[in-house]
């Protein structure tokens, strides 16, 4: 499509999309958000990108095929259910970094659950972005 | 060293050989000898402390699965030991002879998966203690034999045949594993050595169990009326034969037999069914064999008739009988593999199978032309070879079991047979005269020595254990049919007994084998005989048929491809259903509730926006129209979420409903615009469906306002959530903690159809050639 309106908005809408994406995600264990519509948000970020006639269509910014986030995103989310298996627990049981203490985000807990919900980040992203690019019509292998 | 370990590394082997054979041959040959040359001691070992009174091993990971269900418990008494060492042993042999027989052919490259995780899995099937895990493995020998058989795979006939030996052997290992749960249901455990226990001290398990059991026996070990697999299972190649096929997988049913001794002797009804079952098999194997052409097929017909003479001698189950089958059976895993491979080398120097075509080899394959030679003399039953002492002691015990003579006469019918088809195919080759149509002997193409060890050494093994017997097999056959029959007995096996009966009846027969090897020829046609049990196979292909074009005659109704029609068929199921449920729990009345306090008004505003935009849906003739204001009644929706405190689902709903639109433009892009195509009196009754779903689920949603049948977990959960989980947010605690192994499932299914969606949107174009699951012609 080519709009010089969405071209520019595209521009300023798309890395802020994915920046809020981020920190949706990040904040969603305690406040509304998670990795699921993080994911969403980011995926809009990159079709707007797309829509308004970046680079290689349904691609995204980093030129990455949708084959890239699927398998990513499935094998984070597996990979954080083994820690809690080694610990002698059980497969997915959460395990816990220490909280600690950073300016701006105040206090922080790092732990299985969030690698899990940065699985299901990607794994949201490489649905979209697959879908779309598949939808569209066009090559995204 | 624990017992399992011997399946775990194989099974190691076969997940590296893929990559391993095809960068460096001589080192995975080397590894592979290695493994199976330890094994086979390993397992010689263990049979030979066994054997002289020692304990039967046991191993076990107790806590590998929380379920008594299945357990991972391994025992070795003398009948599993003795399979392992024939699998491992004609393992050895075989895996040699396959790198032979493919060479440095990139075509060999995924054999030795599928052979190894065979060889593993029939290590598990003889070694496993626990029913299910027995069956787990006795499953993974079909399935690695199916793809063994098809390893030709883009020859037609081969997968057919492939599919075939699968689905009979896999009907008859569900009704196994159906008898083991029964069992365990009546017995209250699934371990085989306390089933053993429970039946010699007298209980009598369920006759139906038996039943069932003895249906996966039958079909694994191709007994009658389900003969018919093994033969067309000779399209795998020759390695596979002469391993699955005549030295081991097929011998499972029996294994499972004698394993299970005790418990069939508590039925005469089912020993009966065993002999004469038994009985049909052999002479079927004889009369179709009789006039095959093709080495490989004859061998597989004179393999059924041994398993039908194995599996009679196991259903008159007296101690005598036992011991005739334990000698029978070793005496043939010998020297059948061994002329499996004799028979696959003429197949690879000659390029041809044809009894007819072949003669005059002896010169070019001097080595295999003894070889054979004395396989077939040991089948025969040759003395000093193993198969005399085999046949020795059947004859023995047919003049011992009493006033009839039937057993005997059976007997010699079946060695006669035998012996005369085992010429044909270890003398016609060799020694017969060389026909004119025939390939040349004298341009003949270069056989890997490889492929002589197998022969070879097996003749040399025929020789040995026969002379030998007395010494070396006496306390082993001893232990093992003890073990079989459940009661303590002792052998001590000659090789000569003088001159007896048996003695005179043994060289009747061999003189009679001979007679009949120079005196007939098979001709490759057909008569009344094999038409009739050709029979068998017929009912089978169209049961098969059957059930194929029910199936797709089933779904042409149910999957018609007409979309009104699903959703019809959907709607109206989920009505029925959830009205039955309704009347049948006595119409319960709706009331309102209460306390609810008013509604307010931006509340209200929603209801004309659902109405007018409802009301435009199903009005407009743009599909892009119809689309947007589907959307509009999403975020209404997600608008109410938001005032009600669902913040998180607010926010999905939001960005699903935006991704639908832009994925459903891309999908209605092309598509024409509505157009009315249905008549009036069916929209009438979809109008009718539609308003009926509506009403129910507006009485549904009160209804469960109302309605609390369990404590609320809510409260339960978000007290848990900080404590527990670290998180304020119990959404999202509960999708990434809580129940974190359902957004791992529902994660990998939206992977799935998004590349589901892309192979059928980019990839699905109609192929141009499809598999057919249809006989050859």
């Amino acid at each position: 499509m080519n709009s010089v309106l969405l071209h520019i908005a595209a521009r300023f809408l798309s890395w802020p999309l994915l920046i809020v994406s981020i920190w949706i995600l990040y904040r969603g264990h305690n406040l509304p958000g998670g990795g699921f519509i993080g994911g969403l948000l980011a995926a809009a970020g990159f079709l707007l990108y797309d829509l308004s006639g970046h680079g290689r269509p349904a691609r995204g910014f980093f030129s990455l095929s949708p084959f890239f986030f699927l398998p990513l995103g499935l094998g984070l989310a597996v990979l954080s259910a083994l820690p809690g298996m080694l610990g002698g627990g059980t497969f997915m049981q959460g395990v816990w970094l220490p909280g600690f203490e950073l300016p701006l985000l105040g206090s922080v807990h790092l732990g299985t659950p969030l690698v899990f919900d940065i699985g299901v980040w990607f794994a949201v992203i490489g649905f979209i972005l697959l879908l779309n690019g598949t939808l569209a019509g066009e090559e995204t292998s | 060293m624990p017992l399992y370990l011997p399946i775990l590394l194989t099974l190691l082997l076969a997940a590296l050989s893929p990559w391993w054979v095809a960068r460096h041959r001589a080192s995975f040959m080397a590894a592979g000898t290695l493994l199976q040359l330890g094994m086979l001691a390993h397992f010689v070992k263990l049979l030979a402390a066994v054997s002289s009174g020692g304990p039967v091993l046991r191993g076990s990971a107790d806590n590998l699965f929380p379920t008594d269900l299945i357990q991972w418990s391994f025992m070795a008494g003398p009948w599993s030991l003795l399979f392992a060492v024939m699998i491992t042993g004609i393992g050895l042999l075989v895996f040699l002879y396959a790198l032979g027989y493919f060479g440095n052919s990139e075509k060999g490259h995924r054999f030795y998966a599928s052979l190894l995780v065979f060889e593993a899995a029939m290590l598990g099937v003889v070694l496993a203690d626990h029913a299910v895990l027995l069956f787990l493995f006795w499953e993974l020998t079909s399935i690695s034999s199916f793809f063994l058989i098809a390893y030709n795979h883009k020859e037609n006939e081969a997968r057919w045949n492939a599919l075939q030996a699968l689905l009979v052997t896999g009907i008859g290992g569900v009704c196994m594993l159906a008898g083991f749960l029964m069992l365990g249901n009546h017995w209250g455990t699934l371990s085989f050595d306390s089933w053993r226990g429970m039946a010699l001290a007298g209980t009598a398990p369920p006759l139906a169990a038996l039943i069932l059991i003895l249906l996966g026996a039958i079909t694994k070990s191709a007994l009658f009326p389900f003969f018919f697999w093994l033969p067309n299972a000779m399209s795998a190649p020759t390695p596979v034969s002469s391993y699955l096929h005549s030295a081991t997988m097929v011998k499972a049913g029996i294994f499972l037999i004698g394993s299970l001794h005790p418990l069939f002797e508590t039925s005469r009804g089912i020993m009966v069914t065993l002999v004469v079952l038994g009985g049909l098999t052999s002479l079927t194997g004889l009369l179709l064999g009789w006039v095959q052409t093709d080495l490989k097929k004859i061998l597989a017909y004179t393999t059924l008739s041994i398993l039908g003479m194995l599996a009679l001698l196991m259903g008159l189950g007296s101690p005598e009988a036992l011991k005739v089958a334990v000698l029978v059976m070793i005496g043939h895993a010998c020297y059948k593999a061994g002329l499996f491979m004799a028979a696959g080398a003429v197949d690879k120097a000659t390029g041809c199978r044809d009894l007819r075509k072949l003669g005059g080899l002896k010169r070019a394959l001097p080595l295999l032309g003894i070889a054979s030679l004395g396989l077939a003399l040991s089948k025969a039953g040759f003395p000093p070879l193993l198969g005399f002492v085999g046949k020795e002691y059947a004859y023995k015990f047919g003049f011992g079991a009493g006033e009839s003579y039937a057993l005997l006469v059976f007997l010699f019918i079946i060695n006669t047979g035998l012996m005369a088809l085992a010429l044909r195919v270890a003398w016609t080759p060799f020694r017969g005269e060389a026909p004119a149509d025939g390939p040349d002997p004298a341009s003949l193409k270069p056989l890997s020595p490889l492929m002589l060890t197998g022969p070879v050494v097996l003749t040399l093994a025929g020789v040995v254990l026969g002379l030998l017997a007395p010494s070396l097999l006496s306390p082993m056959v001893g232990a093992v049919v003890s073990q079989i029959h459940g009661r303590e007995v002792v052998f001590s096996l000659k090789l000569w007994h003088g001159f007896q009966p048996a003695l005179f009846l043994s060289m009747a027969t061999l003189a009679c084998g001979w007679w009949l090897f120079r005196s007939t020829r098979a001709n490759g046609s057909g008569n009344r005989a094999t038409r009739f049990l050709g029979g068998f196979e017929g009912t089978y292909e169209a049961c098969h048929r059957g059930l194929m074009s029910g199936a797709s005659s089933f779904s042409g109704v149910l999957q018609n491809g007409d979309l009104r029609f699903y959703l019809r068929c959907f709607f109206t199921s989920v009505l029925a259903l959830v009205v039955y449920k309704w009347w049948s729990s006595g119409f319960g009345w709706i009331s309102l509730p209460e306390n609810n306090g008013p509604v307010p008004w931006v509340e209200w505003l929603m209801l004309p926006v659902f109405a007018v935009f409802l009301l435009l849906i199903v009005t407009t003739r743009s599909r892009i129209f119809a689309l947007l204001a589907l959307a509009v009644i999403g975020l209404a929706i997600a608008f109410l979420f938001a005032r009600l405190g669902a913040p998180d689902l607010a926010l999905t709903l939001l960005l699903v409903e935006t991704f639908t639109i832009i994925l459903f433009i891309h999908m209605v892009r092309g598509l024409p615009k509505i157009r009315t195509i249905v008549p009036l009196r069916s929209r009438v009754v979809d109008i009718g469906i539609a308003a009926g779903m509506g009403v129910m689920m507006t009485l549904l949603a009160l209804k469960t306002h109302t309605v609390q049948t369990h404590e609320t977990i809510s409260s339960t959960l978000t007290e848990w959530s900080y404590a527990l989980a670290k998180g304020k947010n119990v959404v999202n605690v509960i999708l990434v903690d809580f129940r974190a192994l359902d957004t791992l499932g529902e994660i990998t299914v939206i992977a799935l159809a998004a590349v589901g969606v892309h192979m059928l949107w980019v990839k699905g174009k109609p192929s141009t050639k499809s598999g057919s699951d249809t006989p050859p012609p």
